[in-house]
């Protein structure tokens, strides 16, 4: 029989790995950190490693390095389990010597024994899941099994029951972050706002809960930011792990039926009349894959804006010709986008007067020069919005 | 990094090494340039870090010719409106010296009166030659061994 060693610190994720593994005829065991992974693994001598790369104490990356160091180990399957929006992390992971990456934020068991069979066989196979040559089929999803179907759904029920507390201590961490007074505290309060967080990525992701998890993740990516550079706590970034926080409670009611875990494409207009602020706000956006238009000529994005629908607007405030006040308060007077979500971009002594952005109608704002994953969870947070809120 | 329809990821392209000091530098120095910014905009990848510092360079020098000009002439809105431009591209850049140069000849030219502008320019200017050292020393040490073809 293989052996699987999943060393996870999330205890419920790595429990529901290692049951699915062990009923489909894998021997697994569970590590919850790094150091007593490592010990497992040279008396266990599994035949591959399940590593979450965001590991309290030692990282999941110092992880890889050690497996490799050891000659019993170096050519032993690493599969990776990472957040898609930390890219640097894992490319140090690639660098490590990891085997196989793979996004925590969709990735269910089924997922899981699929990755394995690939990786290194075993397992009892069900022949409904492989195609004629004996390899996977490459869309699992459709071939799932009628145990598979109620595997998962009673562990999305387990999950959506959970989640009104999981809220609950979400907004106790997050009322302890803005109380904080000192920086020591504030880091203190971010650490566990982060931990928590990277649970319910973990948990929405094995549970299918995909917006969710999408979600979870680019705010995990925020606060570990905020956490290792605290120049960048600032009002700006306070204020969008505040709104991330209060739009995850608004998902945790609205975002968990089986026919909305698809992240809908969007279509993002970006106005700023500087090149290089353009590809800034393009860049992070496309670390959640939304695709967008950008213009710098703010008569040109009127005109786009006449003749399509966007699902969200970033303007520029100071430009050339029109204001982005001025192009906002004029689009609020075309039929398409009289509720369009508009996100002003503005230089951070600007940010405390909120009454021009409001007054020209806009929906939010966000400090230049932005973190480019602060960015990237306003996006997604007002795409999400747009698709999970009833028309009015 | 990119997302496979299956949920795994596959590696980006090489990144560009970290530029080789002798000397180790001091904690507290600032240097011109944040280049984790730079690596981060571009996933690292070194033929887009350099793609984007030509832009910057020569986006940043015709801004330069075009604040002196207004410094110069006392055109205070054209020193605001510039400033600010040049601030914003260069703050999202990282070139953490830089900007507060900027705000301040923006700031002057907000107000409408450029009081010491010719000066915070000139300082400005000092930077900017910073910066392209700075630059020209990362990307050298970015760059192939003679002879070895780029891809």
């Amino acid at each position: 029989m293989k052996k699987i060693l999943i060393i996870e610190d999330d205890q419920i994720v790595a429990n529901v790995y290692r049951n699915k593994l062990a009923v489909e005829g894998y021997q697994a065991e569970v590590a919850l950190d790094g150091e007593t992974g490592l010990k497992k693994m040279r008396t266990f001598q599994p035949d591959a490693i399940v590593l979450d790369l965001m590991l309290p104490k030692m990282s999941g990356v110092e992880v890889i390095k050690q497996i490799r160091s050891e000659a019993d180990f170096s050519k032993l399957p690493i599969i990776v389990f990472s957040n898609t929006y930390l890219t640097n992390l894992i490319q140090d992971a690639w660098k490590a010597g990891a085997t196989k990456c793979v996004s925590k934020i969709n990735c269910p068991p089924k997922d899981l024994l699929e990755l394995m069979r690939r990786t290194i066989g075993g397992g009892a196979v069900s022949p409904a899941r492989l195609t004629t040559e004996g390899a996977p089929a490459t869309k699992p999803a459709t071939v799932i099994s009628e145990a598979d179907a109620e595997f998962q759904a009673e562990l999305r029920n387990t999950l959506i029951a959970s989640l009104p507390g999981t809220l609950a201590a979400l907004r106790a961490g997050l009322k302890n972050l803005i109380k904080s007074d000192t920086e020591v505290a504030r880091l203190k309060h971010i650490q566990e706002l982060y931990r928590r967080v990277h649970a319910v990525n973990g948990n929405a992701g094995i549970a299918g809960l995909v917006p969710i998890a999408h979600l979870a993740a680019a705010l995990e990516a925020l606060l570990k930011e905020l956490y290792e550079k605290p120049k960048n706590i600032n009002a700006s970034t306070l204020r969008t792990v505040a709104a991330t926080v209060d739009f995850l409670g608004f998902l945790f009611e609205r975002g968990t039926q089986p026919d909305k875990q698809e992240i809908p494409p969007a279509s993002i207009l970006v106005v700023d009349d500087e090149v290089i602020s353009r590809r800034a706000i393009i860049y992070a956006l496309e670390k959640a894959q939304l695709q967008s238009v950008s213009v710098e000529n703010p008569n040109a994005a009127f005109k786009l804006l006449a003749e399509n629908q966007f699902d969200l607007v970033f303007l520029d405030v100071d430009m050339p010709g029109m204001t982005g006040y001025e192009l906002c308060t004029k689009l609020r007077n075309l039929p398409l986008h009289k509720k369009t979500p508009v996100v002003f971009i503005t230089g951070l002594s600007d940010f405390d007067n909120r009454t021009s952005s409001m007054m020209a109608g806009g929906n939010d704002f966000i400090a230049k020069p932005f973190l480019f994953i602060e960015l990237t969870v306003k996006a997604l947070i007002h795409v999400l919005r747009g698709k999970f809120q009833p028309a009015k | 990094m990119k997302n496979t329809p299956n949920n795994e990821m596959t590696p980006a392209a090489p990144t560009a090494p970290s530029p080789k000091t002798d000397a180790p530098a001091p904690a507290v120095e600032v240097l011109p340039v944040e280049m984790e910014r730079l690596n981060e905009l571009t996933d690292g990848n070194a033929d887009s870090i350099r793609e984007l510092v030509d832009l910057f360079l020569k986006q940043t020098a015709q801004q330069l010719v075009q604040l002196e000009a207004g410094v110069r002439a006392n055109k205070a809105d054209d020193v605001r409106r510039v400033a600010h431009s040049c601030a914003g591209a260069s703050a999202t850049l990282g070139m953490t010296r830089f900007v507060p140069l900027l705000r301040e000849l923006e700031k002057q030219g907000a107000s409408g009166a450029l009081t010491t502008a010719a000066q915070v320019y000139e300082e400005a200017a000092r930077e900017f030659k910073l910066i392209q050292d700075f630059l020209a020393a990362q990307l050298n040490s970015a760059a192939p061994p003679p002879g070895t073809a780029r891809s």
